[in-house]
């Protein structure tokens, strides 16, 4: 007997013009580790509320431990045996009480008291929370939250947890964590559903649905999905491969459906003999002797553009919140920074280390509790300054800009910004559609569109586009793609390198080190400090520490091991285009032709098409 | 300069965990109490029937381990508005007073009646802000949250469902910080965009636009929030009928005196204010 | 499937209670005025509530926020009004007649001319508010009759045109009412 079972679902929301779910039918087992993958609209979200039994099917039937849920004792079966962990993790927490938030779920189940403290104890326990027990919930870290969000879940005693891109809002290490909880699951016999737009996420799992358009397109393991010439690759395209699958398809080799740095290093190091030699002609090595402390401008030794005007300027700035009171909690320390104008630098480091307060310092948007900060040119510890004319010369889109959005009109909330600024007439249209297009929205698709019809990504898009309506000469982006479907990543990632190109200086705090790769310079926060700064290589080869907890990108992470096996590659790639092509080159023996620092924005995402 | 900051962790009272017997008692017990001591503290018209229910807190303040600086600590921030409000009495007369007048300047006179009005309001207030003080720092939010729910429990008989109330009461306490966090981040996406919310020119309705873009946004947001937690809750399992509960209160020794106590302080502090007025 | 309003119409009302909690423990939660004296924008969420979820939602919004006030006013007062809020009677029952009132007018005109009938709640709701508070605080001897009906005019006229505006906003973003003929208003600039 199945746990869950399919059988020609159809589901349709109401008023919608097309189903959400197309005749889908599919069997869930206990113990299973299934991955759920498809692009934004494909009906991933309406699948898990089916299987939990939150909607019902408008046309076949879903069965839960063999009752249908379109009756009530099937819905009642459903909502019990299988879990939900939602995107948001704030949103999923009830109580203030980490105990009483666990507790909710038994509490409704009318359990006794003793059988809830059992309960209790026993899922923070198996997600790893039971230090928390006492701390308020709000206290907690968003990984810590969802973690908190799977212990309601598990107090329940489910026998399958579905998880709904609960991993899209989390930091590298958080999402570590949460995966890890997954297997955890697994292995204690628990079914795990994870619907993901992450390949690489997906292909951890056992086997791999896939959703276009509402249809079940395929449903194998990965290593079939990941098979070359499988026509379901095409479904793939907006999602892209791992990429260590995208790595081996450009090295001519087969792609594995799982695959760690260093394993693909050791194949790659078969397949290509190469010279064992010692420095390259350019005397470059993946790794030299650690270098002694940095300069604190980046440029000043002499790689970049001489030190001419500086957008921004901290310097020995500190920042604490609540400072004075009881609460206190000090986010930054002494904090050194220049960055020359009409660069492109990203902010790295785990959630709380700190960039997301650098950001807000650097165009006055928070105070520093002690140090300096000049921002384009303007001391902000001045007597007379002007802070709107800092803020809206150096705009800073928060994170998830979406929230912000209060127009009813797609247009008119672009048009806030330069209104502010005195805009108005054909000048204000010129700028309101300028950007818009800048942001991948045609104006006149998009002009009179609802703001809150919009999908995810186009939200995301026209926020963006109000913050470049501002025209600042600089721009300031906090997590600009974070929680994005790839293809919208893709585009807003083009838009930031288009942006730099143009001269503006753009700072952006971000989580993916592709992102970072792609930066002039990068500026790594850890613990309230600036921990290292330098241009991507330099930061990613030399002076990295694993105790950032950013993690590398995986270019550097398989050049490194290729260097442990001996195996050299004469120049130091950043991303996968440039070390397919470093094997190439040291392959035929000739130095490469890489530009070491300077890979283009898109090029990892790009890779991720098939030719 | 000024930043942009708010106090994402403020709670509205203060819960101070001294583990004294007070606190060890039932929140319904406590909600009694504080019942018992409000209404005289609002109803009673001599100073001394004003003054009772301020006293008694004291003292259990005491018994709870929380010392008086603590529970008056409100008080001398607001002496100058009481000054104020007195000054708004002697400003201006009530009809048909003819009390005897204490002093005049020019056109304005104090008189008896206002003195006294001032008198009593000052006291009543203190004796409010002690028996409130006192009340949060005695009971923790999931007390306060079940407490609601036991107090009202009767009501259920009546058709309410006093349990919807406890669990909203839980659900806004939950997301006050959240919520705060949002202001916060949305005031600063504004900000960058040049929004001023309000403290440029213009007459009320220019001023309510312009406040538009952080109301707008946040309110939604919270509508939003809502609508997941809802998700998530059913999700979950909610249910109404049935429900048990991890927290327990297990009765004191004694808690009955205490509660028949409290009745009686209330009785008594009325009896009190009848006879000092008949003086 | 009556859980799915009753878990809704209950996270909905916290939500929104919480709203006010916030902005009164914020600045943000005052609009300046004249001679430092300001507006508040606290009781909207009760409006708000009442209006898009019916008089229940109202009312325990209305609740939780009076009951906030009275816990501020008593443990870390901010004005010479937070005085009186220390009596339940005065700052909680007056609140719970804000909901009522902004539903009731929002009943009235609802279906037949909605933009109208959620500016009408905003109005209603908030002269509810200035009146029933300012009306308690009269009837304890806190302030003067003559007083109260100064502030009244002063103030609680001009924050229900506020509350009107702001309400409006709220309500459109929400429920996607058409205030305009469906166009962006930037098409005038054009």
């Amino acid at each position: 007997m199945h746990l869950i079972e399919l059988e020609e679902v159809s589901y349709l929301y109401p008023g919608a013009a097309s189903p959400a779910l197309s005749r889908i039918s599919l069997a869930v087992d206990e113990g299973e580790y299934v991955a759920v993958v498809g692009a934004n609209g494909s009906g991933k979200s309406s699948l898990l509320r089916l299987l939990d039994g939150l909607r019902t099917p408008t046309e076949g039937e879903v069965r839960v431990a063999s009752v249908s849920t379109s009756r009530e004792e099937g819905r009642r079966a459903a909502l019990r045996e299988v879990g939900l962990v939602f995107q948001f993790p704030a949103d999923q927490i009830v109580s203030s009480s980490v105990e009483e938030d666990v507790a909710f779920g038994p509490e409704c189940l009318g359990l006794p008291r003793e059988e809830i403290r059992r309960r209790v104890d026993s899922a923070l326990a198996a997600v790893g929370l039971e230090a928390a027990k006492g701390r308020p919930s709000h206290f907690l870290s968003a990984g810590q939250q969802q973690r908190l969000a799977v212990a309601g879940v598990l107090a329940t005693s489910p026998r399958c947890v579905a998880f709904d891109e609960a991993t899209a809002m989390l930091d590298p290490a958080a999402r570590r964590s949460v995966l890890g909880l997954m297997d955890a699951l697994v292995a204690s016999g628990v079914a795990v559903v994870h619907v993901t737009q992450d390949m690489s996420e997906a292909a951890r799992a056992r086997r791999v649905l896939v959703l276009d358009s509402g249809r079940l397109v395929f449903d194998g393991s990965p290593a079939e999905l990941f098979a070359s010439g499988s026509p379901r690759v095409g479904a793939l395209a907006a999602i892209g491969l791992p990429d260590w699958g995208t790595l081996a398809a450009m090295l001519g080799l087969e792609m594995l459906p799982l695959e760690s740095p260093d394993g693909l290093a050791a194949r790659i190091a078969a397949a290509y003999p190469a010279p064992r030699a010692g420095p390259g002609p350019r005397g470059d090595s993946v790794r030299p002797a650690r270098v002694g402390p940095r300069p604190r401008e980046p440029g000043a030794d002499g790689r970049g553009s001489p030190a001419g005007a500086l957008a921004f300027e901290l310097r020995g700035a500190s920042h604490s919140y609540l400072a004075g009171t009881a609460n206190e909690v000090r986010s930054l320390s002494g904090i050194d920074l220049a960055i020359p104008a009409g660069k492109l630098v990203a902010f790295v480091g785990r959630t709380g280390s700190g960039k997301s307060t650098a950001l807000q310092l650097l165009d006055g948007l928070v105070a520093p509790t002690s140090g300096k900060v000049a921002s384009l040119g303007v001391d902000l510890g001045g007597r007379s300054v002007d802070l709107k004319k800092v803020r809206t010369s150096a705009p800073l889109a928060v994170q998830r800009p979406e929230s912000a959005l209060f127009e009813t009109y797609a247009a008119d909330d672009v048009a806030f910004g330069p209104r502010n600024l005195g805009l108005s007439g054909k000048a204000l249209v010129a700028r309101v559609s300028s950007s818009m297009e800048e942001a991948g929205l045609g104006y006149e698709v998009f002009r009179d569109r609802r703001t809150r019809s919009l999908s995810g990504g186009e939200r995301r898009r026209l926020a963006l586009a109000g913050v470049l309506a501002m025209g600042g000469e600089a721009l300031l982006l906090d997590e600009p793609t974070s929680s994005l479907d790839p293809a919208t990543r893709r585009q807003v990632m083009d838009l930031v390198g288009r942006k730099a190109k143009e001269g503006v200086t753009v700072v952006v705090a971000t989580h993916s080190m592709d992102e970072a790769a792609a930066a002039d310079f990068v500026a790594v926060f850890s613990g309230g400090s600036l921990a290292a700064l330098g241009n991507p290589e330099e930061v990613f080869y030399d002076l990295y520490d694993p105790a950032w907890e950013i993690g590398r990108p995986f270019a550097v992470e398989v050049a490194i091991a290729l260097e442990d096996r001996g195996f050299h590659l004469g120049s130091r790639p950043l991303d996968l285009r440039g070390l397919a092509a470093a094997v190439g080159a040291s392959r035929r023996g000739a130095p490469p032709e890489t530009a070491a620092g300077r890979p283009s924005a898109g090029g990892a995402e790009d890779a991720g098409r098939l030719r | 300069m000024k930043g942009i900051e708010f106090f994402r962790n403020v709670s509205i009272g203060q819960y101070v965990d001294s583990k004294s017997y007070v606190h060890s008692l039932r929140p319904s017990t406590k909600y009694l109490w504080l019942l018992c001591l409000m209404v005289p503290g609002i109803g009673a018209s001599s100073y001394l029937g004003a003054a009772l229910p301020l006293l008694l807190a004291l003292v259990a303040g005491a018994a709870a381990r929380i010392r008086p600086s603590f529970l008056l600590r409100g008080v001398k921030p607001i002496l100058p508005l009481m000054v104020f409000i007195a000054v708004l009495q002697f400003l201006f007369s009530w009809p048909g007073d003819d009390s005897g007048v204490l002093f005049a300047l020019g056109p304005f006179a104090a008189t008896a009646r206002e003195a006294r009005l001032v008198a009593l309001a000052v006291i009543r207030t203190v004796s409010l802000m002690t028996i409130v003080g006192l009340f949060t720092a005695t009971t923790s939010e999931g007390e306060s949250m079940h407490g609601v729910e036991d107090v009202l429990r009767p009501l259920g008989r009546l058709g309410l469902k006093p349990q919807r109330l406890a669990l909203a009461v839980g659900v806004a306490l939950r997301f006050v910080p959240i919520i705060a966090g949002e202001l916060e981040d949305i005031a600063k996406a504004q900000a960058s965009r040049g929004a001023d919310f309000g403290s440029g020119k213009g007459g009320p309705i220019a001023k309510a636009k312009a406040y538009l873009p952080l109301f707008v946004p946040v309110t939604v947001r919270a509508l939003e929030r809502a609508e997941a937690m809802a998700e998530a809750m059913e999700a979950r399992g909610y249910s109404e009928e049935g429900r048990t509960r991890l927290a327990s209160y297990p009765k004191r020794r004694g808690e009955t005196f205490v509660r028949i106590a409290a009745l009686l302080a209330c009785a008594a502090i009325f009896a009190i204010d009848r006879f000092v007025q008949g003086l | 499937m009556e859980g799915k309003r009753t878990v809704r119409k209950i996270v909905v009302a916290g939500a929104l209670g919480a709203l006010s909690i916030a902005l009164m423990l914020t600045p943000l939660g005052m609009i300046p005025w004249f001679a430092g004296a300001s507006l508040t924008t606290v009781h909207v969420p009760v409006i708000v509530g009442a209006v898009i979820e019916g008089p229940a939602v109202g009312l325990c919004v209305g609740a939780i926020f009076g009951v906030s006030a009275l816990v501020r006013a008593a443990t870390a007062p901010q004005g010479p009004i937070d005085l009186f809020f220390v009596n339940p009677l005065i700052s909680v029952l007056p609140r719970l007649l804000v909901g009522l009132a902004a539903w009731l007018a929002y009943r009235a005109f609802r279906g037949k001319l909605e933009p109208a009938a959620a500016a009408t709640a905003g109005v209603a709701g908030s002269l509810a508010n200035s009146f029933f508070v300012l009306g308690a605080l009269v009837l304890f001897g806190a302030i003067p009759p003559a007083t109260a009906a100064t502030v009244f005019l002063a103030n609680g006229l001009v924050e229900a045109a506020m509350a009107a505006v702001l309400t409006l906003g709220v309500v459109s973003a929400w429920k996607g009412v058409e205030s305009r003929a469906g166009k962006a208003k930037l098409a005038r600039e054009e």
